[in-house]
């Protein structure tokens, strides 16, 4: 997996003046340019990676409370767990191994945004089916990413909540173009779980 | 931004998603390109129904709802698939930005939607060949790519 830089989110479209040009140059639909109307939004929280729990604010401009770090702490611990088994279903069937990479740096760049990288313990390599352990690791990414989802409502800080709610996000990307089956293992086997891996 | 304020954008946004949408979807043939078409059509059906949950919860507050614009600008070459679907995809990671920023200035079961509707869109960005990205709806630019995935 090779992370690269992409073009900023565009914002959404941008309203043409109510006059009678816009209307029809907007039922034409030709030559039109998207430019974006700014929310208006400070989104300096998130920008550049890491976020440390101390920087954050809460709506209204609260800092974050001693919960919050207590909240990122328990994001960190099931990150780790996670990824541990992501590693260790890496080691146990070399079939996973390009397979769940991506899903491991994923855990990689969130452990980094919460400001602690991850530390994993080297895995034991075990035989294991690839199919069960893929179903398994799919599980525990969901439960992880409900997880996120409920740390982002849990927290008072704001900016907090919407890194939890982005990373939340991301795992939802990443699961949707996870394989069912592992490589190989039978044909025809589709990419993600709800006809979303297009890639 | 107060909630309000960030509900009032998001919903001046599910308003520009529904109109743009809906011209996209004009724009593509069905015939040719059934699977974009289907795509356009439930991402339509998706932000229409945002649009009229957050105007109930505006209206609830007390507040007047943004109204929709009689248009709006959309990039690209409309007459391509390839044009559709990335105005179609600029339109979501928009949409996925306004969440996050709702996501970051409400609270309780307000945020809890944003959330959800986050990751909805997130996930509707890959219908219309987006990559997973590492921090959806952020100004954070990494992109995650795996095997076989261009950026």
């Amino acid at each position: 997996m090779t992370p690269t830089t992409a073009p900023l989110p565009a914002p959404p479209p941008a309203p043409v003046p109510a006059t009678r040009r816009g209307l029809l140059l907007g039922g034409a639909g030709l030559g039109l340019l998207l430019v974006g109307c700014s929310s208006g939004a400070d989104t300096s929280a998130t920008r550049g990676g890491s976020l440390s729990p101390a920087s954050t604010a809460a709506p209204g401009g609260a800092q974050e409370t001693t919960d919050d770090a207590d909240r990122v702490g328990e994001a960190r611990e099931a990150l780790a767990a996670a990824a541990t088994l992501v590693m260790a279903a890496q080691r146990s069937v070399p079939a996973l191994r390009d397979v769940l990479a991506p899903l491991l740096a994923l855990h990689e760049a969130h452990a980094e945004a919460l400001g602690q990288p991850l530390d994993l313990p080297r895995a034991a390599r075990r035989a294991a089916p690839a199919d069960p352990l893929l179903a398994l690791v799919r599980d525990r990414e969901e439960q992880l990413r409900v997880r996120l989802a409920d740390l982002s409502v849990a927290v008072d800080s704001g900016a907090l909540a919407r890194l939890l709610a982005s990373m939340s996000a991301g795992l939802a990307q990443r699961l949707a173009v996870l394989p069912t089956t592992a490589p190989g293992a039978s044909p025809g086997a589709g990419r993600g779980s709800g006809g979303r891996g297009r890639s | 931004m107060t909630p309000r304020e960030a509900l009032q954008d998001a919903l001046a946004a599910e308003h520009a998603a529904v109109w743009v949408h809906g011209l996209l979807g004009a724009q593509t043939s069905r015939p040719a390109d059934p699977a974009l078409a289907a795509r356009l059509d439930e991402a339509y059906t998706a932000h229409r129904d945002r649009r009229d949950r957050l105007t109930g919860l505006l209206v609830a507050d007390g507040a007047e709802p943004v109204a929709a614009l009689p248009a709006y600008e959309v990039p690209g070459d409309l007459a391509t698939a390839a044009g559709v679907t990335g105005a179609a995809l600029a339109l979501e990671r928009g949409c996925a930005a306004v969440w996050a920023t709702v996501v970051e200035s409400t609270a309780g079961e307000r945020r809890r939607l944003a959330v959800e509707v986050l990751t909805e869109t997130a996930v509707r960005v890959l219908d219309f060949r987006g990559t997973p990205e590492m921090f959806p709806g952020t100004s954070s630019t990494r992109t995650a790519v795996g095997p076989g995935q261009e950026p």
